[in-house]
């Protein structure tokens, strides 16, 4: 009878709720894949609610697109203005950069150098049906696609964004570059290398230089260096420049190139070629030592 | 048997709650100085007057727990948050139906700190972090405008009916 009084207890049921979210915690916490029992908790979450998330993006998005238009009508004349002379400027530009080009092809020629962007192979062209609480996209194709966890992903301009951070069969989610809290390296042409992380602001990245940093000029461009990620994507870039801590550290914020203002319509996600040298070389096992595996998430 | 419906048909609007939130609520952020109201939040509070307190408590767990599956963060952090919402909406809940929409404003003040401080503590810091104090302001003024607009509604689907008894 005390049983049932406790378990009528909203304050019972709510320390029990309680637990069991922390259990859950825990266990997702310690989770190396995604397999399992989570796995099939959130395939069925994605297959009961999947079909009707992509209905009413369905339904939605023409009128997204509509009422976007109308708002912006006054700060688009203002824009065009803008473009108007940015082109002009861009004009002058090309002549510069159709030089540069000549001399760059002349040059890579002579070096037998290969191209360091060129995406191996087929990107996968997702629409994106909405926003999950922590700002992440939900995206409509999922493993049955080939999409696997850890893909960059790329918005309409084929700037990087994101990375795939949940594959069920028929959806994934992509947690945005200024919300990861996994680290993107990063190098520049000088010869910088550091990692990149989200800071949770739209127009903002955090930039670490653990050693070795440089005096990096403003305007230098930050690429993916490759592990993991394909060489080359542009991520960032400094606004003003950034000055060593003590010669060897640098903790600044660099601009993202990617519009993280609103919601893409369709994302690229880009399968990930492994090439010679872009991730350290894991130690070989000395001979008849069993290889243990690895617990990272 | 009121209970029961009343619970059935909070837990169809809890649905479509959910599905509102991530695919149109969660988009509309720039009218909103960079935040969206949490439908699925308002909702758990404003159930809470209607069904069960047990029933509320579950129902609040249970959205955390799909949108915790449909998102990419951590299993567990919003189905803890949510049954926070819902306890302390049980608790204070109330006969007045200004009190409930205005208890929309505190009680999603605490979500916003439990959602950070459990975040934080499961390494989610990063995120949630950024322009907290906005967000601690900005997203509970969304939500009690929210509330105070779907009461009328929740309250026409889920009061219970009066039997009209039989001459």
């Amino acid at each position: 009878m005390r049983l049932r009084q406790g378990r009528d207890n909203p304050t019972f049921v709510f320390i029990v709720l309680v637990l069991v979210s922390f259990v859950l915690m825990t266990f997702d916490a310690q989770r190396t894949e995604q397999a399992g029992f989570v796995g099939i908790l959130r395939n069925g979450a994605a297959a009961l609610f999947g079909p009707v998330q992509r209905t009413v993006d369905f339904v939605a998005d023409p009128v997204f697109e509509f009422v976007s238009g109308v708002a912006s009508i006054a700060t688009l004349r203002q824009q065009n203005e803008l473009l108007v002379r940015e082109n002009e400027e861009f004009r002058a530009r090309i002549q510069e950069v159709s030089r540069l080009e000549l001399e760059n092809e002349q040059l890579r020629a002579l070096l037998d150098l290969e191209s360091q962007l060129e995406l191996e192979t087929i990107p996968i062209v997702a629409d994106v049906t909405g926003a999950t609480e922590d700002g992440g996209l939900l995206i409509a194709k999922g493993t049955s696609d080939g999409v696997v966890i850890g893909m960059p992903v790329l918005n309409e301009s084929q700037l990087l964004i994101g990375r795939v951070v949940q594959a069920t069969e028929q959806q994934a989610v992509a947690e945005l570059l200024i919300d990861a809290t996994d680290a993107v390296v990063v190098d520049t042409p000088e010869g910088v290398t550091g990692v990149v992380t989200g800071t949770g602001r739209v127009g903002e990245l955090r930039l670490s230089v653990e050693f070795g940093a440089l005096y990096v000029p403003e305007g230098t461009v930050f690429t993916t260096a490759g592990f993991g990620l394909p060489r080359g994507l542009q991520v960032g870039y400094a606004e003003q420049e950034l000055v060593p801590l003590g010669d060897t550290i640098i903790d600044a914020r660099i601009t993202p190139f990617a519009d993280f203002s609103r919601l893409p319509r369709f994302v690229l996600i880009v399968p990930v070629l492994e090439r010679p040298g872009d991730d350290p070389a894991p130690e070989e096992p000395a001979e008849d030592v069993p290889v243990e595996e690895s617990t990272d998430g | 048997m009121d209970d029961r419906a009343a619970l059935g048909r909070a837990i169809l609007l809890m649905m479509g709650g959910i599905i509102l939130q991530t695919t149109v609520i969660n988009r509309l952020q720039e009218p909103f100085f960079g935040f969206s109201p949490n439908l699925v939040v308002v909702l758990t509070i404003l159930s809470a007057r209607w069904v069960h307190p047990r029933a509320a408590l579950l129902l609040g767990f249970t959205a955390g727990l799909f949108l915790d599956l449909l998102g990419g963060g951590i299993l567990g952090l919003r189905a803890l948050v949510l049954t926070t919402v819902a306890y302390a909406a049980v608790r204070a809940t109330s006969e007045l139906p200004l009190r409930s929409i205005v208890g929309v404003w505190p009680i999603s003040l605490l979500a916003e700190v439990v959602l950070f401080v459990v975040g934080t503590l499961a390494g989610r810091g990063t995120l949630l972090q950024a322009e907290l104090l906005q967000r601690s302001i900005v997203v509970p003024l969304l939500n009690l405008v929210l509330a105070a607009v779907l009461f009328p509604l929740l309250a026409r689907v889920l009061k219970p009916r009066e039997r009209r008894i039989p001459l």
